[in-house]
C-alpha cells in the first residue's frame, strides 16, 4: 500500500474523497477583517459558497493532509486494514490548493483533517507546517479548521490554535463502550484531553483579551433558569456529567476521572489541565487561540446507544467543555466487518434529523435533554419533532397567553421560534397581539394556533387533548419526515414550506433554517 | 423656472403627472425631487423608470433628466431627516429590477418625512412594508453574489468574475470584495448591464461601464479551461455522500439560474 507519485488533482480526488464524511462544514463565529499585503477575511455569520449534490453546503476546502493511517477504527474507510490508495499532500500543496480556491471565491478557507501518519503528533506537526505557512508565510486571513488528532502531544495541540478558527476533536461514539468495541486505538481519555486543553486555551485567551471565560450563547438562555447553560445547572450536574462523559453505557466505574484527564477545579472552566503554557510567535503576531470555538461530532446509528443516552452526552459535553457545537453523523456503512452494521443499512437520516431538532432546542431554546427524553423513553417520536412532543406531553401548560407569557414560556411553543418569541416580546409592549400580527411576526400558526390564545380566544374550536392534537400534528409533519427520509426524490411540496424558508442560510451551517421555526 | 411655467399651465388636478427617468441612482433621486414638488401642489403623480414596456397613455409625462444638486439634495435630506437606515432602504430598492420601484420610493419617503426615524418600523403601512420587502430581497440577491460569484484568472493577471443578477448589485457586493481580496487586481463584470467594478490592488473600488470592445475581450476569455477550475470540479464532485444524494435541498439552496457563472456547473 505504499503511495505512488500522484498528480495534485488525483491527490485532491483521494484527499478530498476521504475526508467528506466529516459533517461539519461551517466557517463561522469569528470576524476578521482584511489586511493590505494578505489575503481574505471572515464574516462571522459565515457565507456558504456551494451546495454539493449531497445538499450540503460547501464552505470550506475540507481535505485530509493524508488519508494514511496506522490506526484500525472499523467504521473508516481510511482504517489500516483497508487496501486503497493512499495519498499525501504536502503543506504547500494544501497552502496553493488554500490560496488559489479562496481568490476565485469557491471557499472561505480550509478545513484540514488527517489520518494517522506514524502517530499522532507526528501528523499534526505536519498539520502545523500546512498551517504555520499558510498564516504566517501566506497571510491567508480567511478561516481554518483544523482536527486535533486524538494521542498528539499536547504542545502541538497547543501551538496549531493559534492558527485555527476552529479546533474539533471527534468523540466519533456516544459512549465509552462504542469506542472500545470500533476505534481499538482511541480511549475516552485520549479524546477528551485534547478537547479539555482546547477549552482551556480558549477561555484563558478569551479573558486576556477581556471578554467572559465561556463561548457567548442565544440570547437570553444563560438566564433560563432550566436551561443547560445557566450556571447553577452546570455545578450541579458536573458529578454526573463526569459519568456520563468518562464511563462506558453502562454507567459502571471504568476508572477515575483522574484517569481521564478530567479534574474540576472549584469554579467554572478552571481545571488541572493547563493550557500548555506560552506561545511566543503567536503572541508576537498577535494571533487569537481557537476564537471561533470548538466543535465535536459522533457516529450516529453505528453502536446500539439510545437517542435518550446520546443527547445527555451532548449536553454533558456543552456543559463541562463549552462546546460551540456538537455534531451528529448518520452512520454510512462503508466497510464490511462483524461488528458494524450490514453494508446495505440505510443512513439514519431521520434519526439524525431528530437529534439536530434537538440539539437545537438544548442551544436556543432552553430545554434539558431529560425534559426531551427518559430512561422509559429513551428515543424520539418519529412522527412529531421532538418540541410538539415535548408539549404534547405538557398540555398543562397549554394555551399559552401570547400578551403575557414570558419569554422562556413562549420558546416552548410549538411553531413560535426564537425570532418569532423576540418580535412577539418586542411588539407587546405597542399594543395587545392578535393572530394576525403574529402572523406578520413569523409565527407558524399552522402548528401555534393550538398552543396559543390571544386575548383570552383560539384560533380554532379545538379541545386540547393529547390525541386530537396529535392527529393534526402528524397529518402536518407527516410529508416532511418523508421527505427527509427519502431525500433523492422530488415531491411537490418542499421540505422548506412550513419553515417559511425566505432567506439563505447563512449562519452555522444550512440545517439551521430547519430547526429556527421548531 | 421652467417648470414653474409648466405648473401653471397643466391645470385639471385630476390628470396625472408622470416622471420618468432613467435607471440610475441619481436620476431617480432627481426625479423624486421633481416629482415632489408638483404633489406638494396637490397634483396626482406617478413616477417609474424608464422603459418601453410602461408607456402609458392619458397623463401628462416629464422626462427628468440627473441633476446632481437635486439628487444631492434628496440624499441629504434623507439621511438628516428620516435616517441612514431609510437611506439604505431607498438605495437598495433603487438597486431592484422592480419596474415601479421609483414609485415605490416615493411612497415610502410620503411616510417617511412625515414620521422621521420611527417610520421604518412602520410596518403596518403598506408603503413602508413595500420598500422594506423589496429591499431585504435585493440584499438577498446580494448575499448570493457574495457565495456564488466566481473569479478566474485572466491571461493579464487579474482576476475576473461574470455575474448576471437581476438587481445591480455591484456596488452592493463591493465593499465585501475589496476586503477580501484587499491586495489583488479583480474585476465583476454584469453581464446584463454591461457595467464592471474595478479593483486595483490597494486602493479604492470603483464603477464604470465597459466598452464593447472591452466586453468582448472579456466574454472571449475561456474561464472553464483553467487548471484551478478543474481541480475545483473534482472537488465539488468528490466531496458528495452518495449515500445521502439529495437534488431537492441543493436546488433550494443554491436556484438554478444562479449556477450559469458558476464554475462547478460548467464543464
Ligand atoms: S484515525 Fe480512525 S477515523 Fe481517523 S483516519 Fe484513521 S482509521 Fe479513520
Amino acid at each position: 500500500m505504499s503511495e505512488r507519485a500522484y498528480t495534485l488533482e488525483e491527490k485532491l480526488a483521494i484527499l478530498s474523497d476521504a475526508a467528506k464524511y466529516d459533517v461539519a462544514c461551517t466557517s463561522s463565529g469569528v470576524d476578521r477583517k482584511g489586511k493590505s499585503g494578505q489575503l481574505g477575511n471572515s464574516v462571522s455569520a459565515g457565507i456558504c459558497h456551494s451546495f454539493a449534490a449531497d445538499g450540503r453546503c460547501i464552505t470550506l476546502l475540507k481535505i485530509l493532509m493524508t488519508n494514511e493511517c496506522v490506526f484500525d477504527c472499523k467504521y473508516c474507510q481510511n482504517r489500516a486494514s483497508n487496501d486503497i490508495p493512499r495519498a499525501t499532500f504536502t503543506p504547500e500543496e494544501v497552502c496553493t490548493l488554500t490560496m488559489e480556491f479562496y481568490r476565485r471565491n469557491y471557499i472561505e478557507g480550509l478545513f484540514l483533517s488527517s489520518g494517522v501518519r506514524k502517530n499522532p503528533t507526528a501528523t499534526m506537526e505536519q498539520m502545523f507546517q500546512a498551517l504555520y505557512l499558510l498564516r504566517v508565510k501566506y497571510g491567508f486571513r480567511g478561516y481554518i479548521h483544523v482536527k486535533g488528532v486524538p494521542g498528539a502531544d499536547p504542545a502541538v495541540i497547543r501551538e496549531i490554535g493559534y492558527l485555527a478558527d476552529r479546533m474539533s476533536v471527534n468523540l466519533e461514539l456516544p459512549t465509552g463502550d462504542g469506542l472500545r468495541l470500533l476505534a481499538p486505538h482511541k480511549t475516552r481519555k485520549t479524546i477528551l484531553t485534547p478537547i479539555r486543553q482546547i477549552q482551556q486555551g480558549i477561555a484563558e485567551d478569551r479573558e486576556r483579551i477581556g471578554i467572559s471565560r465561556r463561548m457567548d450563547r442565544a440570547y437570553g438562555i444563560r438566564e433560563m433558569t432550566g436551561s443547560i447553560f445557566h450556571d447553577d445547572n452546570l455545578r450541579l450536574s458536573r458529578n454526573e456529567d463526569e459519568k456520563i462523559l468518562t464511563f462506558g453505557d453502562t454507567g459502571q466505574v471504568r476508572g477515575s476521572t483522574d484517569d481521564y484527564g478530567i479534574n474540576y477545579g472549584a469554579d467554572t472552566g478552571t481545571s488541572v489541565t493547563s493550557s500548555g503554557g506560552l506561545v511566543p510567535w503567536a503572541e508576537a503576531r498577535g494571533l487569537s487561540y481557537v476564537p471561533a470555538g470548538q466543535s465535536t461530532q459522533m457516529i450516529i446509528g453505528a453502536t446500539g446507544e439510545t437517542d435518550y443516552q446520546i443527547m445527555r452526552v451532548t449536553e454533558s459535553l456543552y456543559r463541562q467543555f463549552d462546546l460551540k457545537r456538537v455534531f451528529f453523523s448518520g452512520y454510512i456503512p462503508l466497510n464490511e466487518d462483524a461488528v458494524l452494521p450490514s453494508l446495505d443499512t440505510p443512513v439514519p437520516l431521520l434519526r439524525e434529523h431528530r437529534l439536530y431538532q434537538a440539539d437545537w432546542l438544548l442551544r436556543f431554546y432552553g430545554f434539558r435533554a431529560d425534559e426531551l427524553l427518559s430512561e422509559d423513553r429513551p428515543d424520539f417520536n418519529v412522527l412529531v419533532d421532538p418540541k410538539c412532543d415535548w408539549a404534547l406531553r405538557h398540555l398543562e401548560y397549554f394555551p399559552v397567553e401570547v400578551n403575557r407569557a414570558d419569554y422562556a414560556l413562549l420558546l416552548r411553543v410549538p411553531g413560535i421560534g426564537v425570532k418569532s418569541a423576540r418580535r412577539i416580546v418586542q411588539a407587546r409592549r405597542n399594543g395587545r397581539l392578535d393572530f394576525p400580527d403574529l402572523k406578520r411576526i413569523g409565527v407558524v400558526l399552522k402548528r401555534a394556533a393550538y398552543f396559543l390564545t390571544c386575548n383570552g380566544r383560539q384560533m380554532y374550536p379545538i379541545a386540547i387533548e393529547e390525541d386530537v392534537l396529535t392527529w393534526c400534528l402528524i397529518a402536518d409533519e407527516g410529508k416532511k419526515r418523508w421527505e427527509v427520509e427519502h431525500p433523492g426524490e422530488y415531491r411537490q411540496l418542499s421540505l422548506f414550506d412550513d419553515m417559511q424558508l425566505t432567506m439563505m442560510p447563512t449562519v452555522e451551517d444550512c440545517g439551521k433554517s430547519l430547526y429556527g421555526q421548531l | 423656472m421652467e417648470t414653474m411655467l409648466n405648473i401653471r399651465e397643466t391645470n385639471p388636478v385630476t390628470e396625472v403627472h408622470r416622471f420618468v427617468c432613467e435607471d440610475e441612482f441619481g436620476a431617480m433621486m432627481s426625479c423624486v425631487y421633481e416629482a415632489w414638488r408638483w404633489g406638494n401642489r396637490g397634483f396626482p403623480v406617478e413616477l417609474a423608470v424608464e422603459n418601453e414596456d410602461n408607456y402609458r397613455l392619458f397623463c401628462v409625462e416629464h422626462r427628468v433628466e440627473y441633476d446632481e444638486e437635486r439628487a444631492k439634495k434628496v440624499i441629504r435630506s434623507i439621511r438628516a431627516k428620516i435616517s441612514e437606515s431609510a437611506f439604505q432602504l431607498v438605495y437598495d430598492c433603487a438597486m431592484s429590477a422592480y419596474p415601479e420601484k421609483v414609485q415605490v420610493i416615493y411612497d415610502f419617503l410620503r411616510i417617511g418625512f412625515l414620521r422621521g426615524a420611527s417610520s421604518v418600523d412602520c410596518l403596518t403601512e403598506e408603503a413602508v412594508m413595500r420598500i422594506v420587502e423589496i429591499a431585504r430581497r435585493v440584499g438577498n440577491e446580494a448575499h448570493r453574489f457574495i457565495q456564488f460569484a466566481r473569479f478566474s484568472r485572466l491571461p493579464e493577471g487579474i482576476l475576473c468574475s461574470l455575474i448576471e443578477p437581476r438587481s445591480n448589485v455591484l456596488t452592493m457586493i463591493a465593499p465585501h470584495f475589496s476586503d477580501r481580496l484587499i491586495s489583488e487586481n479583480w474585476m465583476i463584470v454584469d453581464k446584463k448591464r454591461r457595467l464592471a467594478l474595478l479593483h486595483q490592488a490597494d486602493s479604492p473600488w470603483y464603477l464604470r461601464s465597459l466598452s464593447e470592445e472591452e466586453f468582448q475581450r472579456v466574454l472571449s476569455f475561456d474561464r472553464d479551461r483553467e487548471d484551478y477550475a478543474d481541480l475545483w470540479r473534482t472537488f465539488f464532485d468528490h466531496v458528495a455522500i452518495e449515500q445521502r444524494r439529495n437534488p431537492r435541498c441543493q436546488s433550494n439552496f443554491m436556484p438554478k439560474w444562479y449556477r450559469t457563472n458558476m464554475t462547478e456547473f460548467r464543464s
